[in-house]
């Protein structure tokens, strides 16, 4: 498998009247083509700002270190807008907002498709209605011709991905897309994205908090917490296997609604960004504390195959 | 302790333009039900279905167009001033979704937790330090933080105050309208560790309303399905959940996705939109894989399939031994 993003020790700072906050410290991990990697984390961890950093949507007040690789080039100023919108498109968590309420849906996937193709807008509009079907989207008349308040959120969403699609992406970034939606929409979506991805072998970076989402949608899944990733493992390793004890809080908070049987919280809350912390950044929530914890910084680590974990309580089983 | 019986509420809307034909919105359309002293409920459907407006209806935020609400036995509908004070507010308290925007920003958290206690009357200063501090304890947060303002207090914690707010009159009912779907994961954890808790320490009745029906089977003991106004099932949580009867609560459990990495992706059963313009009969029929001639003459009357367990489908039956 050859890799299609490649995360080099990068880190993202923001500067802010109270301090710079550390929203990404040292991150290190790759897409590879035709796998769907799910980033898994709480709010604030630094889920979005991951996935922003590749098409370089991040806003000014960011200065970054490190480096990301997009198929073994180095991502910069010049060359990001050669990915943005072309090889890389993205679907966000809010279908109402991310539509433009001026422009009919016809309108707006015309112009995708002519800034992504550079053709004709009269070829453009020929290729829409197969493009709707496609995401089954099936009363095309209508929505060509429809306004985004005129659909349900769950068709709207529909046409979020038509239009990443359109831009015949080699990876499609989801942040969160069905946390708007109702659970049944929820599953038809999520069916749609994977039965795509099956069919036409992009890659997918799934941003979730829904562990539940993970658990049936990624091959591969990375956690992240407080900037930090923490563990990253295939799906089955880490659902049966989870290392890290954030991993292990996190599975013990998902409900499942097959059985009876109450949450464990992870007792506290996520430490502050913007202070320079040595030592583990989950210390203060961990019931397994060492002495190292608070000095050493631990650093990921593949402790069996595939598997790596950022945690001390792991360091002698590292190859 | 809280009875509703045959409660509607139509919101009226006009079509384009000033004299545009009037039509209803049936939000809530001829729901009973009952909840005993201490029982802890669950109201679950999709966005739309009415179960907002229907626990809004319990506490009076919103009126009924016909229907009652009993609480104790004594009808509340409509009550005003101190009738209100002392019948509805006394007994019944609510917890909203978004804990951010039902906390007043501009108050400390002291005077939102008092906020209620003082509409009702006038209190000593010190006792109500003792409340608070007090209060702030059970719902396991730092009594400092009582001089704090919402906005510097995390979401996990202003949902804390929230229910803090609501039990500082010491109510019998709390309505928690979906109190953890704004929450991330860990913190949801600990939001409905402290409501079982709480349930247990105050004896509280509690009627929830949520969606996510892994958090249903944790906190409560019966179970309420509404689709477009109407309840379609009704039953002990662990049977509803695990032997669904109304097609439409089948329809919501497989759309669950499960923690469990075993469980393959499979396709979902193709349904359509829903349609906003009621017609007779069921509601659920354009959706309904089973549908036949009968659904649209059927009032949905709720049929009782066992014992406590009620569904609103004339075809309940046919489809258990068709698919046992």
């Amino acid at each position: 498998m050859n890799e299609l993003v490649k995360f080099e020790n990068y880190s993202l700072t923001f500067k802010t009247l109270y301090g710079d906050v550390r929203a990404l410290r040292n991150l290190s991990f790759t897409i590879n083509s035709g796998e769907i990697v799910a980033l898994v984390g709480e709010t604030g961890c630094g889920k979005t700002v991951t996935a922003l950093s590749i098409i370089g949507l991040l806003p000014e007040n960011a200065s970054q270190t490190g480096k990301i690789f997009f198929k073994g080039v180095e991502v910069n100023h010049e060359n990001v807008k050669r990915i943005r919108g072309k090889e890389v498109a993205i679907v966000f968590q809010d279908p109402t907002s991310s539509l433009n309420p001026l422009y009919s849906i016809e309108q707006q996937l015309v112009d995708v498709f002519v800034s992504r193709w550079d053709i004709p807008k009269s070829e453009a509009k020929e290729k829409i209605d197969g493009l709707l079907r496609q995401v089954q989207l099936f009363d095309v008349d209508r929505i060509r011709r429809a306004y985004p308040h005129e659909l349900s959120g769950g068709m709207r969403q529909r046409v979020m991905i038509a239009m990443a699609l359109a831009c015949e992406p080699s990876l499609l970034i989801a942040d969160e897309p069905t946390t708007a939606l109702d659970v049944t929409v929820q599953r038809q979506i999520l069916y749609l994205i994977w039965e795509l991805q099956r069919a036409r072998k992009f890659s997918v970076l799934f941003i979730t908090h829904d562990l539940g989402i993970v658990a049936q949608l990624a091959d591969r899944v990375v956690v992240m917490y407080a900037g930090n990733i923490v563990e990253m493992a295939p799906k089955k390793e880490l659902f049966s296997n989870p290392l890290h004890p954030y991993t292990s809080g996190l599975l013990n908070c998902a409900l499942d609604p097959r059985k009876k049987k109450l949450p464990e919280p992870i007792p506290g809350s996520l430490p502050s960004l913007t202070g320079l912390l040595d030592g583990c950044i989950f210390r203060e929530r961990c019931g397994r504390v060492q002495n190292d914890c608070g000095i050493l910084t631990p650093e990921l680590a593949e402790v069996r195959p595939s598997h790596f974990v950022a945690c001390h309580l792991w360091r002698e089983q590292r190859g | 302790m809280v009875e509703v019986k045959k409660l509607k509420k139509y919101f009226v809307l006009r079509g384009k333009g000033l004299w545009g034909k009037k039509y209803f919105v049936k939000a809530v359309d001829d729901v009973s039900f009952f909840v005993k002293e201490g029982q802890s409920i669950a109201i679950v459907g999709e966005s739309g279905s009415g179960k907002s407006t229907l626990i809004r209806c319990i506490n009076g935020l919103v009126k009924p167009t016909s229907g009652q609400v009993f609480l104790d036995g004594e009808s509340v509908v409509g009550l005003k001033g101190n009738e209100y004070k002392e019948k509805v507010a006394k007994k019944v308290q609510m917890v909203f979704q978004d804990p951010t925007t039902s906390l007043n920003p501009r108050l400390r958290v002291f005077d939102i937790i008092v906020e209620p206690v003082l509409a009702q009357q006038r209190v000593p200063k010190a006792q109500l330090v003792d409340l608070v501090n007090d209060l702030l304890r059970k719902v396991g947060l730092d009594p400092k933080l009582s001089d704090r303002y919402p906005g510097e207090l995390s979401g996990g914690q202003c949902q804390r105050v929230a229910i803090a707010r609501a039990l500082s009159v010491r109510p019998k009912v709390l309505l928690l309208d979906e109190p953890t779907s704004s929450l991330d994961v860990s913190v949801q954890a600990q939001v409905l560790k402290l409501l079982n808790e709480l349930r247990q320490t105050f004896h509280l009745t509690y009627i929830f309303v949520s969606h996510d029906l892994g958090v249903v089977r944790n906190v409560a003991e019966r179970v309420f399905v509404m689709y477009l106004g109407r309840i379609v099932e009704i039953g002990p949580t662990e049977e509803v959940i695990d032997q669904p009867l109304h097609p439409y609560t089948k329809l919501l459990i497989e759309s669950i996705f499960y923690p469990d990495p075993n469980v393959e992706m499979k396709k979902p059963a193709i349904v359509e939109e829903v349609e906003t313009t009621m017609n007779a009969g069921c509601r659920f029929k354009s959706r309904c894989p089973f549908s036949t001639k009968e659904c649209e003459i059927y009032d949905m009357k709720p049929l009782e399939a066992s014992r406590d367990r009620y569904v609103s489908c004339i075809k309940w039956e046919v489809m258990e031994r068709w698919s046992s």
